[in-house]
């Protein structure tokens, strides 16, 4: 072993260099193809409808032993506040009314997003089953706000709320 | 001569080489910059410059579906302008009677082409025909709902009630 080291040094190393300059001609290819098909804007879509009339199905004999109760959040967009209320064929107006709530707007003039999140995330808490807002914005409210309450009602800090919102205008 | 002489006379000197191996570094990053960002399908959208698209935290992509652009001046859908807008107003729109709108008839007849579209495919492979077609909406972030509920009553009116908003991801 000791003799294959010392040949080694005898012999002198040889400095390598590698040609990189093909290397260096392929990326210069690289490069604008990948420009022309790199998307630097990254456009994503929130699923949304208008309310619409559906037939109530009767439930189900399974479904009639172990009810589970869906309840309709209701988010009014004005603007100076947010109003929340809980709708459901199945629970008293009294048991609704405990889950209503107004946000108002801060100091900033900004809607608190995160107290509407929490009203939210109360009611998702008792009744689980519960997928459908509905965000009813009045005239004067901007689209990028209606965007904001969406974002909030389908989620809030890695929690899924209301997946599903509807949005429908004002009845005048 | 003198001169050309002295130069004969000086030792060669050595031919300079260019180190590209900082150059290689910064290609190679670029590379796989650009390489994370590649997308088979660029999106290729007409958007007013005007137009400025609100951020959302949404995840999901869009599909493909009649796209409908929405600016202070004018209504596109597709590429066609299909309607003008006049202080937040769609022009020749009446609330009554929408069905009178080239808004509402240019989104009629992509329903029916879809529909139609959606036969013919479900003849060949056997199943059901889709319908649940959608409107995906371009509007700039600053734009009133009474300006854009008009136009999701159209929408709606013609057979789309259901709707996909495009936003930027945040």
């Amino acid at each position: 072993m000791a003799g294959l080291g010392q040949r080694r040094r005898t012999g002198g190393d040889l400095e390598c260099e590698i040609d990189m300059v093909p290397i260096m001609n392929m990326f210069l290819v690289l490069i604008p193809f990948l420009l022309a098909s790199s998307s630097f804007l990254n456009l994503k879509a929130i699923n949304t409808s208008v309310p619409v009339m559906a037939e109530t199905s009767v439930p189900a004999e399974q479904d009639k032993k172990k009810p589970e109760i869906k309840i309709t959040a209701t988010v009014k967009l004005e603007v100076n506040r947010i109003s929340l209320e809980a709708t459901s064929s199945e629970l008293p107006e009294a048991k609704l009314k405990v889950m209503d709530a107004v946000v108002k707007k801060d100091s900033k003039g900004e809607y608190a997003y995160d107290q509407l999140a929490v009203a939210l995330l109360k009611i998702k808490e008792l009744y689980p089953k519960s997928d459908t807002l509905i965000l009813v914005p009045s005239d004067a409210i901007l689209y990028d706000a209606i965007v904001k309450t969406m974002d909030v009602a389908r989620s809030y800090e890695g929690q899924k709320l209301f997946p599903s919102v509807v949005i429908s205008g004002q009845v005048q | 001569m003198a001169l050309g002489n002295s130069k004969a006379m000086r030792p060669q000197e050595p031919e300079p080489t260019i180190n590209i191996t900082s150059m290689m570094d910064m290609f190679t990053i670029i590379v796989f910059f650009l390489l994370f960002s590649y997308a088979s399908k660029p999106d290729e959208f007409a958007v007013d410059k005007n137009v400025e698209l609100p951020e959302s935290n949404s995840v999901f992509d869009y599909s493909n579906s009649v796209k409908l652009f929405l600016s202070d001046v004018t209504i596109k859908i597709e590429d066609d302008i299909v309607a003008q807008m006049k202080n937040g107003k769609v022009v020749g729109l009446d609330p009554a009677k929408p069905e009178r709108s080239g808004l509402y008839q240019k989104l009629k007849q992509f329903k029916e082409k879809q529909l139609s579209d959606a036969k013919l495919v479900a003849l060949e492979t056997g199943e059901k025909a889709k319908d649940d077609f959608h409107v995906l909406f371009f509007c700039d972030r600053n734009l009133s709902f009474k300006t854009m509920n008009s136009i999701i009553k159209v929408a709606a009116a013609a057979g789309y009630p259901n709707f996909q908003l495009a936003v930027m991801e945040r």
